[in-house]
Parts: structure tokens; sequence; C-alpha cells
């Protein structure tokens, strides 16, 4: 045996020597996988890519945000007009997220559909629900961080719902902020959890799922399998697989960047506590439907529906594999299942519609009341002064003035002459929030509503008092 | 022969391998062998919840607002019957307080946010109510709840005059 001459060790043979890791690495690259994949196979790895967009961009983030009530709101500016490719940046980031809400969801969606939550693959579908949830609380709790007027009001409106919670709830909400309403240490507790204890839950409840679909195969793979043909029309994972999957990597890429370049991730006026400029706080997009939901529940039955309906949404989506005991996969012999889950993507989807459109006080009869309404006669510090702070100060401010101007002093804006004649369209001041002198003001948008800058031309025209 | 247990081969003729041997006779008694086991997940435990106090401790607010009276301006400053937004400044936050001048150095003073999910309500003077934005909630010109899925009324704040200083309190709830 010493005689003969040895193969020459590879790498790989040095490794697998030491930490047994051939068998493994085979399995995974050489099992045997339909050659025509559907593409909705693929939603979990669309999933696991949004997620490393997150990973990666919010690392890059992190190296310039600063966690504080004070500067948060600034570093973000910095972020998006100072830094290189910042802006682009936050704009992956934003749409990462987005997308990875919408991949989860997808992603469930079609793991129902085929049924391949049922045995043996009962764990990786808890954990998939685990990692729905801690997508979600990435989502609210980065949501905070811009510390701008929707953060702000969304966050309030979010951690006074465990409020309705039984014996608990008010313990809960003033843990979730530390202290009575929003402030500072909300911030900087929201920033600790989204930036340590999210990825390290998220980590330990993926390293799960993915280690079940290893143990577990695909439900696709599994069925492949089972067909007469036998092994016919296989292929092996590595490299037909791997090259279908690049080639939806690219695809999902290609749209996140396409989405970060041509829409950009909103960022309103800097949060206000006493909310003077009447911004009407709305949810994120994907609580749409809880949010116009509790428009229709009548007083007291408010636990119910903050709480009770999302427990039980818990309890069923936990307990699924183990309340349906129905053995069948196809979709057509499961229709108490698929109907039921059926209605309620509907449910959630026009109750989804409805937020988005209903939105804001809507009073129906006797004028006044709407947070966009025309005011007659405006008065300066009542009325005018609350628009420039919130849409005009931060670039227009005391510290600030861009081009001189500091559109909080009224000294300021009579030497700038920039709100006279009273023939307000004459008024460069009107002329740039309506966009006939370029470049039109709010620099970049959004843009003052129309009701809004109607409210600042009546008040050019009473001669721009300072009252 | 296999043990019935674990299914490891057994040394002799016997159905039960040596540990499972032990651990079926220490049933009811406390051996060195459940002592140490449990020793172990008592230990765990109690470094466990050591850390999820401390934790706990350090994270829940140590109070919740209240406190000193704040001078919120002279009373001039309130034409009566007039509901002016101002601020009570918290541990940390600012909290917006409706104020009005009802007369005769009489004050009322309602926190603004809705006590629903805690929106901030607008008071709409054309039609005496306070509105909230996002659930369509309704107060009356005194706070009291007339429309929408709020439970009750808006908070009331503390408030005096004090040498002709309005002084704004904490919320009384």
């Amino acid at each position: 045996m010493s005689e003969e001459r040895q193969p020459r060790q590879t790498f790989l043979d040095w490794l697998d020597e030491r930490t047994g890791i051939k068998p493994q690495l085979n399995e995974m690259l050489y099992h045997r996988v339909p050659r025509a994949v559907n593409p909705l196979d693929f939603l979990g790895l669309a999933t696991l890519f949004a997620f490393i967009n997150q990973a990666v961009t919010g690392i890059l983030l992190a190296m310039f945000y600063e966690a504080s009530s004070k500067t948060a709101y600034q570093s973000i500016q910095y972020i998006m007009t100072k830094v290189p490719l910042g802006w682009v940046i936050r704009d992956l980031h934003y749409w990462g997220a987005n997308a990875m809400v919408v991949l989860v969801g997808l992603h469930m969606v079609r793991g129902f559909y085929v049924g391949a939550y049922k045995k043996p693959r009962e764990i990786t579908w808890i954990s998939g629900v685990a990692l729905l949830f801690i997508t979600i609380l990435f989502a609210f709790t980065g949501y905070l961080l811009p510390w701008d007027q929707q953060s702000y009001w969304a966050t309030m409106v979010g951690t006074w719902m465990p409020f309705y919670t039984p014996f608990v709830g008010i313990y809960i909400a003033y843990l979730a902020r530390g202290g009575a309403y929003i402030s500072g240490l909300t911030l900087t507790r929201f920033y600790a959890v989204h930036m340590l204890v999210l990825p390290a839950l998220l980590l330990i409840f993926f390293g799960i799922h993915f280690a079940m679909v290893l143990k577990n195969q695909m439900l696709v793979v599994e069925e492949a399998e089972k067909k007469p043909k036998g092994t016919k029309g296989l292929v092996t994972f590595y490299p037909y697989t791997v090259f279908q999957m690049t080639m939806l990597i690219i695809i999902v890429a290609a749209v996140l960047l396409f989405l970060a370049l041509n829409f950009h991730a909103p960022l309103l006026a800097p949060a206000d506590p006493l909310n003077k400029a009447h911004y009407n706080p709305v949810p994120l997009w994907f609580f749409y439907s809880i949010y116009q939901l509790l428009k229709y529940i009548p007083p007291g039955l408010d636990p119910v529906a903050i709480i009770g309906l999302p427990a039980i949404l818990v309890i069923v989506l936990v307990g699924l594999p183990f309340f349906d005991r129905n053995p069948h996969r196809e979709p057509r012999r499961r229709p108490f299942s698929i109907s039921v889950a059926g209605v309620g993507i509907a449910a959630v989807l026009a109750l989804t519609y409805l937020g988005a459109t209903q939105q804001g006080i809507h009073v129906a009869a006797g004028g006044g009341g709407s947070s966009t309404q025309v005011i007659a006669k405006p008065t300066f510090a009542a009325d005018i002064e609350p628009i420039f702070q919130a849409h005009c100060a931060v670039c227009h401010g005391p510290s600030t003035k861009s081009a001189g101007l500091d559109l909080t002093s009224y000294q300021s804006i009579e030497s700038m002459k920039v709100a006279t004649p009273t023939d307000y369209k004459k008024a460069l001041l009107w002329q740039k929030i309506e966009g006939v002198a370029q470049p039109r003001m709010p620099l970049g948008g959004p843009y003052l509503s129309a009701s809004t800058i109607q409210t600042i031309a009546n008040w050019i025209a009473e001669g721009a008092p300072d009252n | 022969m296999r043990c019935r247990i674990c299914g490891h081969e057994t040394e002799d003729a016997s159905d039960l391998c040596q540990d499972c041997a032990e651990r079926a006779s220490d049933r009811g008694e406390l051996s060195r062998r459940r002592f140490l086991g449990w020793g172990a997940v008592a230990i765990g435990g109690l470094v466990g919840i050591g850390y999820l106090g401390t934790a706990l401790r350090l994270l829940y607010p140590t109070s919740s607002g209240g406190g000193k009276l704040q001078d919120i301006g002279p009373v001039g400053n309130f034409p009566v019957g007039h509901y002016i937004l101002t601020s009570y400044t918290g541990d940390g936050y600012d909290d917006g307080v409706y104020v009005m001048n009802q007369g005769k150095e009489r004050f009322i003073a309602l926190d603004f946010h809705c006590t629903h999910l805690q929106c901030p309500v607008q008071w709409v003077q054309s039609l005496e109510r306070f509105l909230c934005p996002c659930h369509g909630s309704q107060y009356n010109r005194y706070g009291q709840h007339i429309a929408g899925p709020a439970p009750h009324g808006l908070f009331h704040h503390e408030i005096a005059v004090q040498g002709g200083r309005v002084m704004l309190g904490g919320q009384i709830s």
C-alpha cells in the first residue's frame, strides 16, 4: 500500500477528513430534481435573495444613520443627498423590504395551495410562519427609523394596539415605547431590535427552515420521483437548477434596481409630536386591511378585532398542519381549506383596497373639517407657518436658509419679497409651489396639495399679514 | 440482545442496557443522576430569569408622565372660547394638549391623542368637534366621545391659573 502512489489529496479531501462534509455536499449538489421547474417553486429563494439585499444595504445604511430623535431625520437626508449612491442604497432597502413582505406572502400562499405543509413538512411550515412574523416586525421597526411624520404616527398607533390585550396591555405598550408616548427612547430600542434581535431570530428560524427543506426535500422533487417513469426527466441539482436559480436572482435584482432608480422611498416632514400641519396618520400598506377593519368595529369590540383576530390568525397558521387532517394535497380534493383560505385572502385584499383609498378625515356635510380644507382667511401663526415648518423648513429653515430664505421667519419672508404682490399669481412663493416657476418646490416633491396651495394663495392675497 | 428502550446492544441477556436500567431504577428517588440533570436545568433557568428580570427592569419606563405643573403662558394668550394646541413635556416626549379658556379663570385641557389608538385629533371650530383622522372617532367640545370606535372621551390634563399664568399638568386618567 505504502509503495503505491497516493492519488493527490485535494483541498476537499483535506476538509472532508476533518469535517465529513463530502457526503452532504454531494447529496446537496447532485441530488436529482425535475428538469422543468415551476418558477413558483423558487419563491423561497427569491425571498432569501431579498433578505440578502436587506442585509447588505442595511449594513451600509447603518454606517451613516444616527439613531437619535435629534439626528435620525438629518442623517437620512444626508444619506439621500450627500453620500455617493446613498439614495440608491436607501431606495434598494425600501423596495427590498416591500419585496420581502410580498414574496414571503406569496411563498406562503403557494405552499398552502400545493399542500406543502402536510406531513412530513410541518416544521418547515411552522418555521416559515415564524419567518413571516419576523419579516413583519422588521418592517414595523424599520419604519420608525427615518423619524418622519409617517414613521412617528404609524408607530404611535402600532405600539398602542397591544394596549387592548387583557390585563397586561398597558405594560406591553409602555415597554415597546419606553414611556407613555413615542420618544427618542422608542427610536433607540426599535433600532436595537431591528439591527440585533430580529436578524438573530431570522437566522435561527431560517436555519431550521432550510435544514428541514434539505432533510425532507421539496415537495415537487418528492412528487417527481414518485412518477412511474422513475428517474427519467430528472437532472442533477448542480449545475442545472443552480443555473435556473441564478437567472431568478438576476430577475429579482433587476426588478429591485428598477424600482429603486425610478420610485424613491418617501421622506415626509420631520416627526412633529404636535402634528401642527395636520398630517393624517396611515399605517404601512400591508396593515391597510386591519386599519380599514377597525373603522367598522363598534366601541367595546376593539379588543376582539385588535387582539383576538391576530391571535386567531397566529393559531390557525401555526396549527394548520395539525388542524388540517385531510391527507390529500391536490387542491381539488381539499375544497374546505381552499375555499376558507380563498375567502380570507379575498377579504384581506378588499379591505386593503378600501384602506388605501379611504384615508384621512371625511366629513359628509357641513363643509369644514377636512384636513385638506382650504382656509379662506388664514393667519400666519396658525395656518401658514405650520405648512412652512412641515414642508419647507428642512431647506428654508433658520439654520439652512437655502437661497438666503428662511420661511419660518416672517422677517425673512418679508425682506425677500417672496409673498408679494397681493395678486398671488405674480408672487414667487406661489409660482414655486404651483410649479409655474421651476424648479418646483418642495424640491423633488411630494408637492403641496391643491388646497394647501390655495390656502397660501389666500394668505398672499390678503397681503401676507403677520397675524 | 437489544435494549428495549434505546435499542443499543446490551452486554448480557437482559433486555435493558446498563444506562437504561439505571435510569429505570431512578424513578421516585433523587439519585445522583437525577440531581445533576435537574440541577443543570434549574441553574440554567435561574440565570435566564436573572437576565430577563434585569432586561425588563432596564426597559420598563420608570415614570409615565404626570409630575409638576408647567407654565404655558399668560392667561391673555388664551382667548375665551377658543381651543389652542399647546404641549406638555413629559419624560422625553412632547404631548399635545388642547387648552380652552372658558372665562373667569376656568380652563379645560384635553389630551389630543384619540383614546382609540392615539392618533392626533383635530379641533374643527366649524363643527364644534374634535375629529380623529385615523378611524373616524369624534368628540364634542368637552372631549366627550360621540362617534366612532373610541372607547371613551379624551383624557383631561390638570390645569390651573397661578398668578396670571396658565399652568398645565400631567394627564388625569
